[in-house]
């Protein structure tokens, strides 16, 4: 679910300290690789600008692409999420995405590189392309929803909380629902996803197919 | 979000939060953001916002490329606000988002790239400065090639709104983009390697502190005063 940015202020600190600890060590792991394998440094800075400029891309539609997935077929799965680190972060300083929430984001969107990628390698990579990366796109979509879901339901927990706090104050004129925030959540993002999930995929398995078209073997150039 | 733009602003707008320290700032941009979000005190956020808009102002910086930034996040943080059900706590919510995005937003637009990823990559390994710095020069060949691709896209099949056949041809654009940074890639990096890249590129840092940075922190003193009382 690689559009829902989340803004600062709405995660417990729990929450956002812990995914920047864990985006962070994932990082800083990369790199130390990245250090040995430095001619792999220009792909992975051209993939996040390419993923920043997607962005940009009109499809007609409120909701746009990052490649996320393809990244982690092309740059395989660390790199990848390397790469959507450097996504999130510019995208932070812009205030696309809080800056406080910055390794929540990069374990979002990139769990859509890092499953993609390994799927894709599971499953035979270039070989048999338009198959493995369907596949492979698919899971990282369908797990990164998951993601967004479950890392919703805390916040939800801790924003209920929030309210539960406001509430012994005695003022509850502010409330105008009772049923679960989860609930009322998912009936909100359930269309976009619907949406986004089938366009995303075929969007993807395009453009894989157009650069397997114009360039063939490219995915297979190790 | 025409990063061109962002990037003329922060090179070349001269106004006094332009000539306040990169690490101020960031100073600034980290007190602010510990005093916003330990707090649900609705008329709190809206102060801030008030002192972060007189910034704005004070700095003559445009709030038609400052606003959409900031608006962004705020319907973002909407739909946890109606997911809740709560008004109050959802404008405390909703406002957190905006007031926070303002502050990133107008530190960005007046600081030099250069200096603020110099900052940011300062406790990473020398490679991140490296990465960043290659990603920000790419990003604006890309622009430029994108721009040119979809004026040639739109030109020959005129405003269309969604269905398969832009799909397909989007997917083409994108398809298109990416053989092109790859092939951009490899030229940037044996151009790059020339200036230094991957044998140490020197990240320009600047630790200082100036007189201007005053201004920031009385600014941080009046927020914190605020937090404290209201």
């Amino acid at each position: 679910m690689s559009h829902l940015h989340l803004p600062d202020g709405i995660l417990p600190w729990w929450l956002w300290v812990g995914g920047l600890v864990i985006t962070l060590g994932l990082v800083l792991f990369t790199l130390s690789r990245l250090r040995g394998e430095r001619s792999k440094l220009p792909v992975v800075a051209m993939m996040a600008a390419v993923s920043l400029v997607a962005m940009n891309i009109p499809l007609g539609l409120p909701v746009h692409t990052n490649l996320a997935a393809l990244a982690g077929i092309i740059l395989r799965p660390l790199f990848g999420f390397l790469a959507i680190f450097v996504v999130n972060l510019f995208n932070a300083l812009v205030s696309h995405g809080g800056l406080t929430m910055l390794g929540i984001n990069t374990l979002l969107v990139g769990s859509e590189a890092l499953v993609a990628g390994l799927v894709f390698i599971a499953l035979g990579g270039a070989r048999r392309l338009l198959a493995s990366s369907a596949v492979s796109v698919l899971a990282a979509l369908l797990i990164s929803t998951l993601l967004v879901v479950a890392v919703a339901g805390m916040a939800g927990a801790s924003l209920e909380a929030l309210v539960d706090s406001h509430g012994h104050d005695g003022d509850h004129r502010g409330d105008f629902h009772n049923h679960g925030f989860l609930e009322a959540f998912a009936a909100i993002i359930a269309p976009l996803l619907a949406v986004w999930i089938p366009v995303e995929l075929v969007l993807t398995l395009l453009v894989v197919s157009y650069v397997n078209k114009v360039k063939g073997g490219w995915f297979a150039r190790g | 979000m025409d990063i061109s733009t962002l990037d003329n602003l922060a090179v070349n707008h001269g106004c006094w939060l332009q000539r306040c320290s990169v690490l101020a700032k960031a100073l600034f941009i980290f007190g602010v953001l510990v005093l916003l979000l330990s707090s649900k005190s609705l008329p709190f956020v809206v102060g801030v916002a008030l002192v972060l808009l007189a910034m704005v102002v004070s700095n003559r910086l445009p709030l038609s490329v400052l606003l959409p930034l900031v608006f962004l996040p705020m319907v973002f943080a909407s739909l946890f606000a109606v997911s809740l059900g709560n008004w109050s706590v959802g404008l405390v919510i909703i406002g957190r988002a905006g007031v926070a995005a303002l502050t990133v937003v107008l530190v960005f637009v007046t600081t030099p790239p250069i200096y603020l990823l110099g900052l940011i990559s300062a406790p990473m390994p020398e490679v991140f400065g490296e990465l960043l710095y290659f990603t920000y020069r790419s990003l604006f060949l890309l622009w430029a090639t994108l721009d040119n691709t979809l004026r040639a896209v739109k030109l020959r099949r005129g405003k269309e709104g969604f269905s398969l056949r832009r799909v397909r041809s989007m997917a083409q654009v994108y398809g298109m983009i990416l053989l092109r940074a790859w092939d951009l890639a490899g030229r940037q990096y044996q151009l790059l390697r020339q200036r230094g890249l991957g044998a140490g590129l020197r990240v320009r840092r600047d630790w200082g502190l100036y007189g201007q940075d005053l201004v920031l922190l009385a600014i941080i003193i009046l927020i914190t005063l605020g937090w404290y009382y209201v």
